[in-house]
């Protein structure tokens, strides 16, 4: 992939490069101290649970940056503006909270965020790549290597089995894996988030929280750079809800993702590293 | 991924996959039995026309009964006190009797006409050849004592014809049984003529007629109806209360028809024992040149006044009977149900497939927020379609194969007329059907002969028609029709499906639908 294309807002802040070699070209660096790279209107606390481990891995991944991102929809006759000229840059690494009432663009975020559709102006830069100028074919793809999705519904396939649908997880230039490697990773991820013993078990035969232990897996066994969570415990009870809240929390750390979850819930909220409110498609640090 | 997630998806939504395949299949059973019969059917017309006018022949002459002379050719039977062969013995009567006469409905042409005919300019060839109908009738009638109704066995409605009456001694029937026997003879000249019925047909066993058979008693047999009767070549076969010996027994050149006749005798030895010397029932015309066939007919019109002239298209047009409204029903009916029946399986699998699609709205557009490409999701979606399409285009083969196979068990008998003589009869008496000829055994009662349906004889079967067994062919095409279409209605619905598919918006997947 080249650098960033040409006619996008270029990302801003120069940052520290403790090693320009490895340094994709207008990729900044980030480290445990986010300080001084995060973005224009953003205050990003120190990553300080990070394990060690995941710092490396975290140098060389991709983060967000958002400049003057506009998003407006034609319904009907008139027009519907989400997002107004919002500025944001996530850090590589970060466990962020989004939260807001409803209709005031947490969704629409999440939507740029997750490279399911592009700003109406702006741009949004991907690590090194801009969702804003990305054909449909490169959006596809970025959302099948970088990008794990957690829903609040679970978004299983009701007629695959658990295993099954960590398969699916194998799409885009990950699809051509073979058979074998693609039946034994999906098992692993299973196993690693404890259902190890239900691969076969169909999502409606699955508890709440069992399918979206199902739905993490599904979204991280493809090792992605981000982790998209909207509501994941919306529809989960409390106990439930601490338990997948643990888990991603786990393999936040583990494996040095960036993590967002769009939450209603301040307790979840609360166990974000940075929290973000979003009202009428304005963007301010809680 | 892409089997397993077809498998789960037609296992799963067993609901979908069994209503598309039953529509699909129900279309695919359909035309693969029409196509099937159609086929049968056109092969059965050309045989028909092939076997009641014979190869080669341009036109025929006929003459229709004329409504002054309703009686002539009626057969009718007359016991008397014991007459013809009439025996009694212990109480029972037996009582047989048989005559040979035209078929009702096709009236005599003086023989001077083939004269006529071949002197005519153009004409190549012509034979006259004399139809004629021989009814038997045979049966036992058991002597009662104490009253009975006189008219006891004419509670049937066709006994003007003749009912068995009389010969009992006024003692009543006390039941009895009865059988009518008829068959087409066919009166034809020894010489070997080049047109006339006999040139579609191939001896099979024994000989033709030879030009020293002319005046006697033998017989050329129909195979098929020599095969129902049990006969063959040396046995004798009566007809018109005379032993005629068979000489030989020849099938018609068409895949499956019978020949134009059941029975085929000297031409000469017909007319004398039907008493109708010098008579010819219709004439065989094989033109010079297919240019003159309408001069021929033109002329033909004006020299044979109150004679029927038609040539090949005119019977072509005219074959009349059950083929004709079989080809009918299958030409008309048949395919437009076809049609009708495949535009609405295609319809419900686009529906289903559709509907499908949107229920899953959220599915696919899961599938596109993980990195699924429109053209994986498209693929899926199509390559459901298809499996369905395919399975109810098996199960529809399938079931037409079976369709076919009950059409050609049952193997029903198609009576054609290529006549402009209208077929008024009841119709129990069609040559050549064993048992065709009405046979009543009854027990009790004193209706013995009623059930006959008409006496045998009574239904009128004119000169040329003929019974066809409809064979329903099986092809290869059919097969290969049956399975591209099925293809095509999943590919048109899986197209369509996918299409829809492939223009949802990922974001759906983020539509919180508990």
């Amino acid at each position: 992939m080249p650098g960033p294309t040409t006619g996008t807002t270029p990302v801003p802040d120069p940052t520290d490069a403790p090693d320009p070699t490895t340094r994709p070209e207008g990729v900044p660096v980030t480290d445990t101290d986010a300080t001084n790279t995060s973005a224009t209107n953003t205050d990003a606390t120190n990553t300080e649970t990070a394990a060690s481990a995941a710092e490396a891995a975290r140098a060389s991944r991709p983060f967000y940056a958002l400049r003057n991102v506009n998003k407006t929809y034609r319904q009907k006759n008139r027009t519907v503006t989400a997002l107004t000229n919002v500025d944001l840059t996530i850090p590589q690494g970060q466990l962020v909270a989004i939260q807001g009432p409803t209709g005031g663009g947490k969704s629409t975020l999440l939507q740029m965020l997750g490279a399911l559709d592009r700003p109406s102006a702006g741009s949004v830069l991907l690590g090194e790549r801009d969702v804003a100028t990305l054909g449909d074919r490169a959006l596809t793809d970025v959302r099948a290597t970088e990008i794990g999705f957690v829903f609040q519904s679970f978004n299983l396939i009701p007629t695959l089995t658990a295993l099954e649908n960590v398969e699916t997880a194998f799409a885009g230039s990950l699809a051509n894996r073979s058979r074998t490697e693609i039946r034994d990773r999906a098992t692993a991820a299973l196993q690693e988030v404890g259902l190890g013993e239900r691969l076969d078990h169909l999502p409606a035969e699955l508890s709440g929280g069992q399918q979206q232990r199902v739905a993490i897996a599904r979204a991280l066994e493809k090792n992605p750079s981000v982790l998209l969570a909207d509501e994941p415990t919306g529809a989960l009870d409390e106990a439930t809800r601490d338990e997948i809240m643990g888990l991603i929390e786990k393999q936040w750390r583990e494996r040095g993702l960036t993590v967002v979850i769009v939450t209603h819930d301040s307790w979840v909220a609360k166990r974000a590293e940075r929290r973000l409110h979003i009202k009428q498609g304005q963007v301010r640090e809680a | 991924m892409f089997l397993t997630y077809l498998r789960r998806e037609l296992t799963n939504r067993k609901k979908q996959t069994v209503i598309i395949a039953i529509g699909m299949a129900l279309a695919i059973a359909l035309v693969v039995i029409v196509s099937s019969i159609a086929s049968g059917v056109q092969a059965a017309q050309t045989s028909v026309l092939q076997s009641v006018y014979g190869v080669g022949t341009d036109i025929t002459v006929t003459k229709t009964e004329t409504p002054t002379s309703s009686s002539t050719g009626r057969p009718s039977f007359d016991f008397g006190s014991q007459g013809g062969s009439g025996s009694s013995s212990s109480g029972s009567t037996d009582l047989s009797q048989s005559r040979l006469a035209v078929s009702r409905g096709s009236s005599t042409l003086d023989a001077s006409a083939v004269e006529t005919v071949t002197s005519t300019s153009g004409v190549k060839a012509a034979t006259g050849v004399l139809t004629l109908e021989n009814s038997t009738f045979s049966g036992q009638v058991q002597q009662q004592s104490g009253s009975s109704s006189s008219d006891s066995s004419s509670s049937d409605g066709s006994t003007q014809q003749g009912p068995p009456s009389g010969g009992t001694g006024g003692g009543g029937f006390g039941g009895g049984s009865f059988s009518v026997d008829s068959f087409t003879v066919t009166g034809i000249p020894v010489s070997g003529d080049t047109v006339g019925p006999l040139t579609s047909t191939e001896v099979t066993k024994g000989r033709t007629f030879t030009s020293a058979d002319a005046g006697k008693d033998v017989v050329v047999l129909d195979a098929a109806y020599a095969k129902s009767e049990s006969k063959a070549v040396g046995d004798t076969v009566a007809i018109g209360g005379e032993d005629f010996t068979v000489i030989g027994i020849v099938s018609s050149t068409g895949s499956s028809s019978t020949t134009g006749s059941n029975t085929y005798i000297p031409l000469d030895t017909a007319q004398t024992l039907a008493d109708l010397d010098g008579k010819v029932t219709s004439i065989s015309v094989s033109a010079e040149s297919s240019s003159d066939v309408s001069a021929i007919k033109s002329a033909l019109q004006k020299e044979l006044t109150g004679a029927t002239v038609s040539t090949e298209a005119d019977l072509a047009s005219s074959v009349s009977g059950s083929l004709s409204t079989a080809s009918s029903l299958v030409s008309n009916l048949g395919t437009w149900l076809s049609i009708v029946v495949l535009a609405a399986a295609f319809l419900i699998a686009i529906l289903f497939t559709i509907s499908g699609v949107t229920r899953r709205t959220r599915e696919f557009g899961t599938l596109k927020a993980i990195g699924w490409s429109n053209g994986r999701i498209t693929r899926q979606v199509a390559g459901e379609s298809l499996v369905q399409g395919l399975i109810g285009g098996v199960i529809g083969a399938a079931a037409g194969l079976v369709g076919i196979l009950v059409v050609n068990v049952i193997a029903p008998t198609i009576s054609a007329s290529a006549s402009s003589t209208t077929n008024t009869g009841p119709g129990a008496g069609r040559g050549g059907v064993p048992g065709g000829a009405a046979t009543a055994a009854a027990g009790s009662g004193t209706t013995g002969g009623a059930p006959a349906g008409g006496f045998g004889g009574g239904g009128a079967t004119t000169a040329s028609t003929t019974d066809v067994v409809l064979h329903a062919p099986v092809t290869v095409e059919v097969i290969l029709l049956a399975i591209g279409l099925a293809i095509l209605g999943g590919l048109i619905a899986g197209a369509l499906g996918g299409w829809r598919a492939s223009r949802l918006r990922p974001a759906e997947a983020l539509r919180s639908v508990a």
